[in-house]
């Protein structure tokens, strides 16, 4: 554990390695945010990723290059969304159980697609994904230059949206809406603004963000797909999310404070062979629970979560 | 019109159970197999094998062949009892963490005969397997000739049975050749996170390892694909990665789990599979090498064959 500090290069390294694991986690994290700042339970993250790795291959695939299957994920991870937002707010269905449904849907249909789509090549193709493509001047910044802006495109992406969505929730007329109708719908809607409208577009905002996770996993950490590659991840993120206290930055915080103990309980199993390896694969989860329950105090979630609108009351 | 809306019924039945309908013909119908698997047929590796083992055990043997897949642990008691209650001649399990689940409902079913593809042995139940710690073995002694570094390290999901008999075949094997060789393991905790099986991969190439050895599920690729990246050797134990990847793989060997089971069904049909416990040395037709990389020398494979030869032979002693 000493190189760590020691010698820079290993440093660099074990950055670039929390980064690679905690990017899929902060964009299922932040559409997470999204959605249930707006009132609406995301359990069905898992199912957004796994759907937008589907689509990220499958687009990579049939037009040869990642760009097509960034736009492909993305829309796969709407579908969801869409399917999450029509039962869940306009039929007014248990959000949990849509979301628990649709990652169990997600990942058969998928597996059975994938088999159809790829074969026998699944697990052996490498599909076009994004270039490691180093961002001038910040990538030679000492010891965080390359793990953040060293690598390829989407790890800015993330970076990016981390902003975007902060300032979209937090600085525009939007965001201010989306706020109110995830604590008190009413009062949107005797505002005169659609409570049903402004919930789809978080839904459908947050499949498309999950998916970018997904389409990270498929597009510049594997090259293909394979079946249940999202493997938990989106059920991380919904603790990360709560972990935040339903703030991007915070989310996004948590992630990588996820992503580091991964990252280190790797090398610390690895350089300590005498203690049981049980220790440190727990010791992400443990982190969480610990800063779950002692640091981060009592999370108050949105107020008018899981409760789907009616505007006679309920 | 009825048979089709039936055979309909069937296919839409088989679909959405994830369970093959059998196609074979009457005569077949006095003996039927049917196999249990936790994880995917198209997982490149146990998975795969054991399917293709039914299927060849169908085409070759004329047997009736069901299969469940992706049975999940609190599942297996389900899922094998199904079988054995539908009078299932012979129930394959495959894995050994379907060994408990075997005995019990060995228990509730004497009469059904149950075999667990890498099972511990247990009362009531037939387990085949292999002798892992040889597989291990010659593949440790490739990378003790091989490594530069010396140290080598294999990757699985979850500490069973068969993997530490590798890793202590393996261990052996590569400090005959190197007394200073280190052999060092990570657990990802999940055989099919192809993400984090990879990240564990270059972790380890890190710190100075130049031989990694997936012994997982679908993460077997990330493994790969990280030994491509950086240059270093891997080696498959299952499934031959000197087809998939011929640059990076070092020496596989391959555990043709297939062939093992219809050897299990043949013997099943002769009436000597019995209840015990039945293990293959390397170097059989269900098990034995697999690519060799053309970089290695010629008298280290020859030695290792002389190696495999006393395996198969039953005069091989494991080092101390």
């Amino acid at each position: 554990m000493i190189d760590l500090l020691t010698n820079p290069s290993a440093l660099v390294e074990f950055l670039s390695t929390c980064l690679r694991l905690s990017v899929p986690l902060v964009f299922a994290a932040l559409g997470g945010v999204l959605c249930e700042r707006s009132g609406v339970f995301n359990i069905a993250l898992e199912g957004m990723i796994l759907a937008g790795a589907f689509g990220a291959a499958v687009g990579a695939f049939l037009s040869g290059g990642p760009a097509g299957g960034l736009a492909v994920g993305i829309l796969c991870g709407m579908a969801i969304g869409a399917v999450l937002a029509v039962l869940g707010i306009s039929l007014r269905a248990n959000q949990i159980v849509v979301g628990i449904a649709l990652n169990l849907f997600v990942l058969s249909i998928t597996a059975y697609l994938a088999r159809i789509v790829f074969g026998g090549q699944a697990n052996t193709m490498r599909l076009n994904g994004f270039e490691h493509t180093p961002v001038p001047l910040l990538s030679d910044l000492p010891i965080i230059g390359k793990p953040l802006f060293g690598q390829d495109p989407l790890v800015v992406v993330m970076l990016v949206t981390v902003g975007a969505v902060w300032f979209l929730l937090f600085r525009t007329r939007f965001g201010l809406a989306v706020r109110a109708v995830g604590e008190a719908p009413g009062a949107v809607d005797t505002a005169g603004l659609s409570v049903t409208g402004l919930r789809y577009a978080c839904v459908l905002g947050s499949g498309a963000l999950a998916a970018m996770g997904g389409c990270y996993l498929v597009l510049s950490q594997i090259y293909l797909f394979s079946e249940d590659m999202s493997a938990g991840k989106g059920f991380i993120a919904l603790a990360a999310v709560i972990l935040g206290r339903w703030h991007p930055v915070g989310a996004f915080l948590a992630c990588l404070l996820f992503g580091l103990f991964d990252a280190l309980q790797l090398r610390l199993q690895f350089t300590n062979p005498d203690v049981p390896h049980e220790f440190f694969t727990m010791l992400p989860y443990l982190v969480t629970l610990v800063a779950l329950v002692g640091l981060v105090g009592r999370p108050t979630p949105p107020r008018a979560i899981g409760r789907p609108y009616r505007r006679e009351g309920d | 019109m009825t048979t089709r809306r039936s055979a309909l019924a069937a296919a839409v039945a088989g679909l959405l159970l994830g369970t093959a309908m059998p196609t074979t013909p009457a005569h077949a119908d006095d003996f039927r197999i049917a196999g249990v698997l936790p994880g995917s047929i198209t997982d490149q590796a146990f998975n795969q094998s054991v399917y293709e083992g039914l299927v060849r055990a169908r085409d070759a043997l004329g047997v009736e062949m069901a299969f469940s897949e992706k049975v999940a642990q609190a599942d297996q008691v389900e899922a094998l009892s199904d079988y054995a209650r539908r009078g299932y001649d012979l129930v394959f399990a495959a894995g050994g963490e379907f060994t408990a689940s075997a005995g019990r409902v060995a228990r509730r079913f004497p009469e059904a005969h149950l075999v667990v593809i890498n099972g511990a042995p247990t009362d009531g139940v037939a387990t085949i397997g292999y002798d892992n710690a040889q597989f291990g073995y010659i593949l440790g002694f490739i990378a003790g000739h091989m490594s530069e570094t010396g140290k080598a390290a294999l990757i699985t999901g979850q500490e069973i049975g068969a993997f530490k008999e590798i890793v202590d075949g393996y261990t052996r094997g590569m400090t005959a050749v190197n007394g200073d060789a280190e052999v060092l393991t990570t657990f990802t905790n999940d055989w099919d996170d192809v993400a984090k099986a990879k990240e564990a991969a270059f972790s380890q190439i890190d710190q100075g390892v130049d031989v990694v050895m997936p012994y997982l599920d679908n993460g077997i690729v990330g493994v790969v694909q990280a030994a491509e990246e950086r240059g270093v050797w891997a080696q498959g134990i299952i499934t031959d990665l000197g087809t998939s990847s011929p640059d990076a793989n070092l020496a596989s060997t391959t555990l043709d789990f297939g062939a093992g089971l219809v050897e299990a069904v043949k013997l099943a049909q002769a009436g000597a599979l019995g209840k015990g416990d039945h293990r293959l040395p390397f170097g059989t037709d269900a098990g034995g090498f697999g690519t060799l990389n053309p970089a290695i020398p010629e008298d280290v494979v020859a030695a290792a064959k002389d190696i495999a030869e006393a395996m198969r032979s039953g005069t091989f002693t494991m080092p101390q």
